[in-house]
């Protein structure tokens, strides 16, 4: 079983998609600190593979995705 | 000049311009072929052809049936990505998705291009 991750901030996606959902999310994560943590509750069908995607271009770090829940949790990254 | 060894083809239509789907899916098989790693991405009413028995009875003349052409770019290690806020729009059935084909957002598509990968649009 995955350990629970901490998370300073959280955010109820919806069913918001596409570009919709990483430019909401892009200015979230800016108004954190590097290092914090966000859980966003995402339904959206095409979340699943843009949200790693997009960790990976943003040089955010997706900590952990529960499936089931439609929960991901995504750490800051330090720009 | 060494390339990325991917390709991308952007498909918007399906049985509003069947012409442009079926040479998308022509010149996806070409890139498929020539190994590159291709991916077609569907959006706008492109996403229908996400749908199994949509192609079926789109048979442009001088060209293979695009159902066929679908089937052989993925036989051929082909990628289908539909665009998730087209395919909601459209109330399709995620359950009933063609083989290779798989529902995405706008930044998968990014990273995937973002390496300069080539893109064709129809």
């Amino acid at each position: 079983m995955t350990a629970p991750v901490a998370y300073q901030q959280e955010w109820d996606a919806g069913d918001l998609g596409c570009g919709e959902l990483v430019i909401e999310l892009r200015f979230r994560l800016k108004a954190m600190q590097p290092g914090e943590v966000i859980r966003v509750h995402a339904t959206d069908l095409g979340a699943p593979a843009d949200l790693p995607a997009w960790c990976r271009m943003t040089k955010d770090t997706l900590v952990n995705h529960d499936a089931d829940a439609k929960m991901y949790y995504i750490r800051r990254g330090a720009y | 000049m060494a390339g990325t060894g991917k390709f991308c083809v952007s498909l918007t239509c399906a049985k509003d311009n069947t012409d442009k789907a079926t040479v998308a899916f022509v010149v996806a098989n070409a890139a498929a072929a020539s190994n590159q790693q291709t991916l077609v991405f569907l959006s706008i009413e492109g996403v229908r052809l996400s749908q199994k028995g949509f192609a079926d009875g789109i048979h442009e003349e001088g060209f293979a049936a695009l159902k066929d052409l679908m089937d052989n770019f993925v036989k051929a290690g082909g990628t289908i990505w539909v665009c998730s806020p087209c395919f909601k729009k459209r109330k399709l059935d995620e359950n009933n998705l063609v083989g290779g084909a798989s529902i995405v957002g706008g930044a998968k598509l990014v990273e995937f291009l973002s390496d300069g990968t080539p893109c064709i649009s129809y």
